[in-house]
């Protein structure tokens, strides 16, 4: 009894666990890569954007925090839809320099500098740190603007991927800095994937022996002989 | 007057049960005590062809939906298993009791008890929630007489 409550309780934490961060995911997967327009204002966190691009769009409203910028410079401040100049309120955690990332994952092999133009026509100006592999690639996906639906799913990698970290550099461009691999979606999601797998496990077993029985959930004929024209028991 | 066979050698596996010569089929349990003092139980729990299950006096109640089959003892084979009949209308005065076509006399006791177990539903989804929903029976076979001697001693016999 104590292990079906174990089993159970783990079942529903895991699905719980599970459907959290997917929520948070779902603001990505509606098309823009970082979340859409930063319309909230300096407190807010993304929001799912409106227009399904994560370059451009409401932006006008969006005052660029006085600190962080040099003074009377016009750096755009749209960025990524939903990348705060100073916060980073995208999946994983927060990067609130750069040398959070770099103390964790040592110097980038390599940084570039590239803008990339909204449909507002305004460029924006993003110092991209490369380290290589997987996470490359998706950084580069998310700076696109929007991702393919299947990289929310549990069979793409992308999926125990954070989002990619940046940081509001005082000229006003932004330091991009790739995902990195999260392993509690991961173990989150072998929970959850392993529960509904011994469910269904459980299920078939369950289905394989009452085949074996009557619908009366009794024992079949396991006295009977099928190979001869009458049983040699009456009893079932 | 309703007839009840039991053929068998003891092992539930060769017991084949006839009322009024027809070999019945899914079974559940036989239960019969008759005895000299007035007791008269005969009950049989089958399923019937509906897939109910059903609970009837053997020899007071019609057997509804009950299901039959061919005779699964060939007459070489009889040979070698005890019958035991009980031809009876349900009372004590009017009953018959047959070993091997043999009518008995001086019984004072019959109890019969033949059940065949249940099965364990499996550890599905439900028996998560709400745990096992049957209680696991284990097989009975029990076949007895008590014949009282010349001399007045009670001597009880199996019967398989």
């Amino acid at each position: 009894m104590m292990k079906r409550f174990l089993v159970l309780s783990t079942l529903v934490l895991a699905l719980l666990a599970w459907v959290i961060p997917t929520d948070a995911l779902a603001q990505r997967r509606g098309g823009g890569s970082f979340g859409g327009s930063r319309g909230g204002g300096y407190g807010r966190s993304f929001r799912s954007p409106s227009s399904g691009r994560s370059f451009g769009g409401s932006r006008t409203r969006q005052a660029p925090p006085p600190s962080r910028n040099a003074p009377g410079s016009n750096a755009p401040t749209g960025r990524f839809g939903n990348a705060p100049t100073s916060r980073n309120a995208f999946g994983g955690s927060r990067m609130n320099r750069p040398a959070d990332y770099t103390g964790r994952y040592g110097a980038p092999r390599a940084t570039e500098r590239q803008s990339f133009r909204g449909q507002s026509g305004t460029s924006t100006n993003y110092v991209v740190n490369r380290y290589g592999g997987m996470g490359d690639g998706f950084m580069m996906g998310y700076m696109m603007g929007s991702i393919p639906w299947y990289w929310s799913m549990p069979f793409h990698p992308a999926f125990y991927f954070s989002r990619p970290y940046t940081h509001a550099n005082p000229d006003g461009s932004v330091g991009v800095y790739p995902p990195t691999f999260q392993w509690g979606t991961l173990i989150i999601t072998l929970l959850v994937v392993g529960g509904i797998a011994f469910i269904l496990f459980t299920w078939l077993r369950n289905r394989r022996r009452r085949m074996a029985y009557t619908t009366s959930g009794t024992m079949a004929a396991s006295y009977d002989d099928d190979e001869r024209p009458g049983a040699q028991s009456s009893f079932m | 007057m309703p007839e009840l066979s039991i053929e068998g050698n003891g092992r539930l596996e060769r017991t084949a049960i006839y009322y009024n010569g027809q070999q019945l089929d899914k079974v559940r349990e036989i239960f019969i005590h008759i005895s000299e003092d007035g007791d008269f139980d005969a009950l049989i729990m089958y399923v019937g062809s509906d897939g109910q299950q059903y609970t009837k006096n053997l020899f007071t109640d019609y057997l509804d939906s009950v299901q039959t089959e061919p005779p699964g003892f060939t007459s070489e084979e009889a040979t070698s298993l005890q019958m035991l009949t009980v031809d009876s209308d349900g009372t004590l005065e009017s009953t018959l009791l047959l070993r091997n076509n043999e009518e008995q006399e001086g019984v004072v006791r019959l109890y019969v008890h033949i059940k065949a177990p249940s099965v364990e539903e499996g550890n599905g989804l439900r028996s998560w929630f709400g745990g096992s929903k049957n209680i696991p029976e284990r097989a009975e076979f029990a076949a007895e007489i008590t014949y009282r001697e010349i001399d007045g001693s009670l001597t009880t016999e199996g019967v398989f």
